[in-house]
Order: C-alpha cells, then structure tokens, then sequence
C-alpha cells in the first residue's frame, strides 16, 4: 500500500465544492455585501463631522506659570512668563 | 492591671503625635524652596537674570530685568509679569495688563519635599557677588536641582535643574542684583483684564476629564479649576508642578507650535515643547486633546504623561459610526 502514487482529486474538485450550486445563492451573497456597504456609508452619513481642537498653547502654559508661581519661589517661576517663546507656526 | 493599661494609653496618646511634630518641623526646615519664597516676599531686590533653557539639544538663553518688594514682583523681558501677593499678571502691549491668577484663588500648595527627594547642603559659592549657600535636591540619588540661596536674605540668586542622567535642562541666574533698597517699588498696574480661572471642586470636573489623584513619578492631585471651558488639573511633587488640561475634539495639529519635536507615548503620535520655564506634551487619545505642562525634566514628564489615564468615547454606537465614517473617508476623502 505503501508504494502506491498519492491520488488527486479530479479536475475542478475543490471548484465544485466552493462554488454555489444555485444562481439564487449568489445572488444573495451580493445581496448581503450591498447591504453590508450601503449601511457602512449610512452609518458614516449620520456621523457628525468630530469636532476639531486646536490648544492654544501659550494661554495654556501661562495659566500653568500662573499657579505654579504661588506655591514654588515666586522669581524663578514667574520670570519666564516674561520670556515668553515664539509660537509662530 | 487596669492602672498599667490606662497609663500606657495615655503614654501612647501623649507621645504618638510628638515624633509626627518633630517630621513636620524638620520638615519646614528642609525646604529651601519655601525659604526662597518667604526671602522674595520681604526682602527688597532688584536684578538682572540669564535664563537658560534646554531645547531639545539645543541650550537657548534670554535676559530679563527683574525687581520686587514686599510681596511685589515685576519681571520685564518681551513683556512683562508680575506678581501682587497671590495675584499673577502678564502684560503685553497688544492685550495691556491681563490677569492670569486673581488674587483670591490663593495657592494650590504642594506636598512635602522630602516626600520624594533628598535635601543636602553643599557648600557655599557666590552669585552677582553675593556670598549664598548651596543646597542640593536628589532624586533616586541624582541631583536635579541645585538652588543658591544669598546667605543673609535666603533669595534665590541661581537655579539649575537637570534631569535624570544629570544633564541641565534649565537654569536662572542673577547677573547682577542690588539687595536691600526699598525704593524699588514696582508700580501696581491699572485695572487688569480680569481672565483668570475660577477654583472647582473634584466632583465638579466632568467624569470624561476626570484623573487618578496620583500620577506616576509621584505626584499627587492639588486641585482644579477652570477658565473658559477648559479644566486645568495641578499636580505637583513637592519641587516640581504640573497641569493637565483637558479638551474634546480632534486635535488641530496645524495650531501647535513651530518648535515641536515629535515623539510617541504609548503607541500614539504626540508633540513636545519647551519654553524658558518647562516643558509640554500635546497628545490625542479617544475623543480628549491632552496638554501637560510642567517645570520638570523633559523625560519625567513623558512618563507621567503616559500615566495619564486616557478617556475612549464612551458610545459604542459613536465609535462605531466614527469608524463607518472613517473607513469611508479612506475612500472617497473627507464630506
């Protein structure tokens, strides 16, 4: 037995297997991939736009001076606020 | 028997808080930085200051003039800023005096210092001419702050703060300073723009921008307050102060600084910067735009920033319509 070839399957075996046998069941198979992407773009359709943020970084740094300032030594904290960096973009 | 136990009670309640006391004192006596604040609300002064600050490699410096008494600040480089008590103002010549920290809010405070770091002497130098004591404060046995102190006032002449491997990040320096003559008043600005936050109770911060009362590296919760919509979280632990602030929303990219370094933290694309009193780190999780800034050491603050606890949105259904609108995005472009 052992010294016998490995049998193929015939032509077109595995096709057959995965292939639908009825025309009704592919038809479905779109069916189910339309509807799946047409509810993707209702769903993104009713999605407001997320609003966007800019941190004014400069405001945020010198309310950070601010308090940072009452509680540490007074001259070292607040005399950057004075140096304040360039933000240009 | 019931003599002996009443008695050793007593003991206990009589000597329990007494070494808590004894912490606390010697405590008090341990904080130069505390010292410093008491000599700059006394002691009449005025200066000129280099202030040095590290940009990514690059140490950038700046002059200021620098003058206060009794309470009273006024620093003067591009603009100025002053300090009235607990008051924080900024003047520029576009918005005029604003005020940045109304004088009623007083202070968030901060722990104990020797919660988290070491306190030595070490030695004596002279800045502007001054004789000062030098104190060092260790962190995990590394000095990341050596402070001098003029040694009859106690007012901070010089400040260099390093980061964990020792290199220095940031330094104040008096170049020259006169101590002692009242006549340098500075004067009290008119009528400041009134814009600073108002103080807000924990349970009042909204439970998306809501955070553990300890971050990593030690520090601890302070308090919070809010300015124009915006909450600002302080944390601080014990030398160096912290604020968080949260925003929702996407993040604008286009609107931060010019000077920013990109980096990563936890997987997610962030932004450094720097500015003569620290650093900031502008990061984008869930639906939360996330700001922290701080006087602490560029990569002190990245790890307390990656501790930060993160928000997702808290919809399924939201998620699930962002991610439909994304993936149509990646199609077609924005609608």
């Amino acid at each position: 037995m052992r010294d016998l070839p490995p049998v193929d399957p015939p032509f077109g075996f595995y096709e057959r297997l995965v292939r639908p046998r009825h025309r009704w069941a592919r038809a479905g198979v779109a069916a189910l991939a339309a509807g799946a992407a047409a509810s993707v773009g209702i769903m993104a359709l009713a999605a407001p736009r997320e609003a966007t943020v800019a941190p004014h970084v400069a405001q945020l740094v010198d309310a950070h001076t601010a308090s940072a300032s009452t509680s540490g030594d007074p001259i070292s904290e607040i005399t950057p606020a004075a140096a304040p960096v360039s933000w240009n973009r | 028997m019931r003599k002996r136990i009443v008695g050793l009670a007593l003991l206990a309640v009589l000597i329990g808080p007494a070494p808590i006391a004894l912490a606390r004192a010697r405590t008090g006596e341990r904080d130069p930085l505390d010292d410093a604040r008491k000599a700059a609300e006394q002691t009449p002064f005025s200066g000129s200051v280099t202030l040095q600050w590290r940009e990514a490699s690059v140490l950038r410096t700046d002059q200021l003039t620098v003058k206060g008494t009794h309470g009273t600040l006024l620093a003067q480089g591009q603009r100025s800023a002053m300090a009235i008590g607990a008051e924080r103002l900024v003047y520029s010549p576009a918005d005029g005096w604003q005020e940045l920290w109304p004088a009623g809010l007083g202070s968030p405070g901060h722990p104990n210092l020797d919660v988290a770091y070491d306190v030595r002497t070490a030695g004596t130098d002279h800045v502007a001419g001054y004789p000062t004591d030098v104190v060092e404060v260790l962190k995990a046995g590394v000095v990341r702050d050596r402070l001098d102190l003029e040694a009859a006032t106690k007012l901070l002449l010089r400040r260099r703060q390093y980061d964990s491997k020792g290199v220095l990040e940031r330094a104040f320096t008096f170049d020259q300073i006169q101590i002692g003559d009242p006549a340098m008043m500075p004067p009290t600005p008119p009528a400041p723009k009134q814009a600073g936050p108002r103080p807000l109770s924990f349970s009042a911060v909204p439970a998306s921008e809501r955070q553990p009362s300890r971050l990593a590296a030690g520090y601890e919760r302070l308090g919070a307050y809010r300015q124009g919509g915006i909450v600002q979280l302080v944390y601080s632990d014990g030398l160096y102060d912290l604020s968080l602030f949260q925003q929702q929303g996407g993040l604008d990219t286009g609107d931060l600084p010019a000077q920013r370094r990109t980096t990563r933290l936890d997987g997610r694309p962030a932004w450094a910067f720097s500015w003569p009193g620290g650093e900031g780190i502008v990061w984008t999780a869930g639906r939360t735009v996330y700001t922290l800034v701080g006087d602490v050491p560029a990569d002190e603050l990245t790890e307390v920033a990656a501790s930060v606890s993160v928000h997702p949105s808290t919809s399924v259904m939201h998620r699930l319509r962002q991610a439909c609108r994304g993936l149509v995005e990646s199609f077609t472009g924005a609608f």
